[in-house]
């Protein structure tokens, strides 16, 4: 060929996409790690134009309304309530052991370009350490950034549970007015166990981009539940690679979604090795003309022999406009192993309801009770009782919630119509 | 007037009642009448209309009634039952043990009856109970039906298996304390310990306030809870009545004597 010169990307970025790529350009490796594999690619998805619905990673987001905000990126403050015996540290301060663990975290690749961001603008995160065989009867508070007005936060942390020792955390994330990006990456050493709260509560007029990692060794259980109700658009991507044998993980979540909102999760867990266990339960709650997205992906790896995964989508339409897309994405390349999934998408069962009303419960008490049930389900997998008050309160405020705007359209509608009576 | 002859008044009475399912006619003119204090068996044939019936009385919006009536007193006053929601038909007393009672995930068997039977408490003007009252209250039904705590905190009826649903129903029946309960199969899929106790719950139960319905196909339920009438409900309406030892015969001979 003659003539040609280097391929270069289409010129249609927009000011936002210009000001990332700049803020990304700048961004150094983090502190202490070697340059990251994943860093350059990311960074090229980045310096070209700004995703687009047809990319199939953001086929049902409203992804590019996000380019008119034109927001910088910043990087924000991660607040910690630490329980007695856990330790901070900031990553640039790790040594040793502590760094490889450190290390092979930071060496998986973010889903996606804007969860990368939490970790480029983040220079210097913080560590947390649970050391050996401790169990804090207190749960460990996370308190991501809420962001401010006309900027993109960026935040991240680091959460290593050592041998034996098991923690509670509860992270609240719910960015204000603005755009987050917000990334937890754990690693539980052999026999611990970690039970992982995580309340989204964000903004009606904000966007987040949350992802958590997890890397679950030998013996070790890994639970997370996660209740995401706010925002304008949401996404969480929940990883994790399940290492040595006995490793189990459990992801649960309940999404709770109104008026235009979009609430979009993805899942993939990776059994490595086998005799490992995965259980997934995904509920989604979607009023109005609300859209939820589930998208599972399970990878059995050869030789993954006695590992277990299942995986079940359950969603409740509220309204005719209401949307869901589910989709699993099984991959097994292993023999003996088991693998289920299941998604049902559909409105409130007759026969519950009538049930309910046979036992003096009005109509619109039992679709109140049914719903909230439907929606604590999801909290299926937590033992710590304060994470399953905090996971109570949090959703019955969210269903009520729901059930009250319902209500009031119910009456706003039914008041226009008496209104056109003489 | 002497009162001993005085006929106690009716407590339902259902006069020449058709209904359908899925269009098909399955009661065609069935009459019954029963009074506080009472226990009726209805026993039949397969596909005669037993579970209609009761599912009729409680209100399931999947059958028709064609025509007939169904009226039940109601502060002295017979009123149209068909006319009330099937909340509203609990709350006046109406209550039907489900034959599949089914599995409502998420909802606490504890919070399902504490909400029920605060519903019933409004609506019969009595305060409803604090938490702790109630579960004071709920022990003691509990104790009825031989239930173990560890019910409670589970989801109603989930994982339970075919017998602790039945006595889950029984205690239902106890919480709400109907004026008329409806036993739909109550029996089938119990063991012998498990009939015995929801039979002796179900009698524990028994006052001369209010009535029992069983709709059975075996005449052992009958051994544990004396039926002061037995009807034969055939073809959609009620074929025979008499005492309990129209059971016996029933067992003896088959229902073809009388079809």
């Amino acid at each position: 060929m003659t003539g040609s010169s280097e391929y270069q990307p289409p010129q249609n970025r927009s000011p936002q996409g210009q000001r990332l790529q700049d803020a990304w350009n700048h961004a150094t490796t983090p502190v202490g790690l070697p340059e990251l594999a994943w860093r350059p690619a990311l960074a090229a998805q980045l310096s070209k134009s700004w995703p687009s619905a047809r990319e199939e990673e953001w086929k049902y987001s409203p992804i590019s309304q996000i380019q008119a905000y034109q927001w910088s990126p910043v990087a924000d403050e991660v607040r910690f309530e630490l329980p007695e015996g856990v330790e901070a540290c900031r990553m640039s301060a790790v040594s040793g052991s502590v760094l490889d663990r450190v290390k092979s975290l930071m060496n998986i690749p973010p889903a996606h370009r804007f969860n990368a961001m939490a970790w480029i603008m983040d220079q210097d995160v913080w560590v947390i350490r649970v050391p050996r065989g401790l169990s804090p009867s207190a749960p460990l508070r996370v308190f991501a950034p809420r962001g401010s007005e006309g900027s993109w936060s960026c935040a991240a942390w680091i959460l290593l549970v050592e041998a034996e020792a098991h923690l509670s955390v509860v992270e609240y994330y719910g960015p204000q007015a603005s755009a987050t990006s917000w990334g937890a990456r754990f690693f539980l050493e052999s026999g611990s166990a970690v039970e992982h709260l995580r309340v989204q509560s964000a903004a009606s007029d904000s966007w987040g981009f949350a992802e958590s990692i997890a890397l679950v060794g030998e013996n070790a259980r890994y639970v997370q539940t996660q209740i995401s109700s706010g925002g304008k658009m949401c996404r969480e991507d929940a990883v994790v690679r399940l290492q040595g044998r006995g490793a189990e993980a459990h992801l649960d979540a309940v999404f709770m979604a109104r008026q235009e909102q979009v609430l979009d999760h993805r899942t993939n867990i990776d059994h490595e090795v086998g005799d490992t266990q995965s259980h997934q339960l995904y509920k989604g709650l979607l009023a109005d003309s609300a859209r939820g997205i589930f998208n599972g992906r399970i990878l059995i790896r050869r030789g993954a022999v006695g590992a277990n995964a299942a995986q079940l989508s359950q969603n409740l339409l509220l309204s005719p406009q209401a949307e869901i897309n589910t989709k699993p994405e099984l991959q097994i390349d292993a023999d003996d192993v088991k693998a289920a999934h299941g998604a049902a998408v559909g409105q409130l069962d007759a026969e519950h309801l009538f049930y309910l009303q046979s036992r003096g419960i009005s109509e619109e008490k039992a679709k109140e009770v049914l719903l909230l049930g439907f929606a604590l389900e999801a909290l299926r997998g937590l033992r710590d009782p304060e994470l399953l008050k905090i996971g109570n309160s949090q959703i019955e405020a969210e269903a009520n919630l729901m059930l009250r705007t319902r209500k009031s359209e119910a009456l706003a509608s039914e008041s226009s119509r008496s209104g056109k009576l003489p | 007037m002497s009162a001993t002859s005085m006929e106690k008044p009716a407590l339902l009475e259902v006069v020449d009642l058709h209904v359908n399912v899925q269009g098909k006619p399955v009661l065609k003119g069935l009459n019954l009448t029963i009074r506080p204090g009472e226990v009726h068996a209805i026993m039949g044939p397969n596909g005669s209309g037993k579970s209609t019936l009761s599912k009729v009385i409680a209100g399931h919006p999947d059958y028709e009634v064609v025509s007939g009536q169904v009226r039940y007193e109601v502060n002295f006053q017979m009123r149209d039952l068909l006319e009330l929601e099937p909340d509203e038909r609990a709350k006046e007393g109406v209550f039907l043990a489900f034959q599949y009672p089914v599995e409502v995930p998420g909802v606490s068997n504890r919070n399902f009856l504490r909400t029920s039977y605060n519903a019933i408490c409004k609506h019969q003007g009595t305060e409803a109970l604090s938490d702790a009252a109630f579960d004071q209250y709920l022990k003691s039904k509990m104790a009825l039906v031989e239930m173990d705590e560890k019910f409670l905190d589970r989801g109603v009826n989930v994982g339970f298996s075919g017998g602790e649903k039945k006595r889950n129903e029984i205690l239902q029946m106890a919480v709400l304390s109907p004026r008329l309960a409806l036993l739909d199969e109550t029996d089938s899929g119990l063991d012998i310990d498990a009939l015995r106790i929801v039979s002796n719950g179900v009698n524990r139960l028994k006052s001369r306030h209010n009535a029992i319905v069983m709709v059975t196909h075996y005449q052992r339920l009958l051994d544990h809870i004396t039926p002061d009438f037995v009807h034969v409900l055939a073809g959609g309406k009620i074929v025979e009545t008499g005492d309990k030892s129209l059971a016996l015969k029933l067992e003896e001979k088959g229902y073809d004597w009388l079809l």
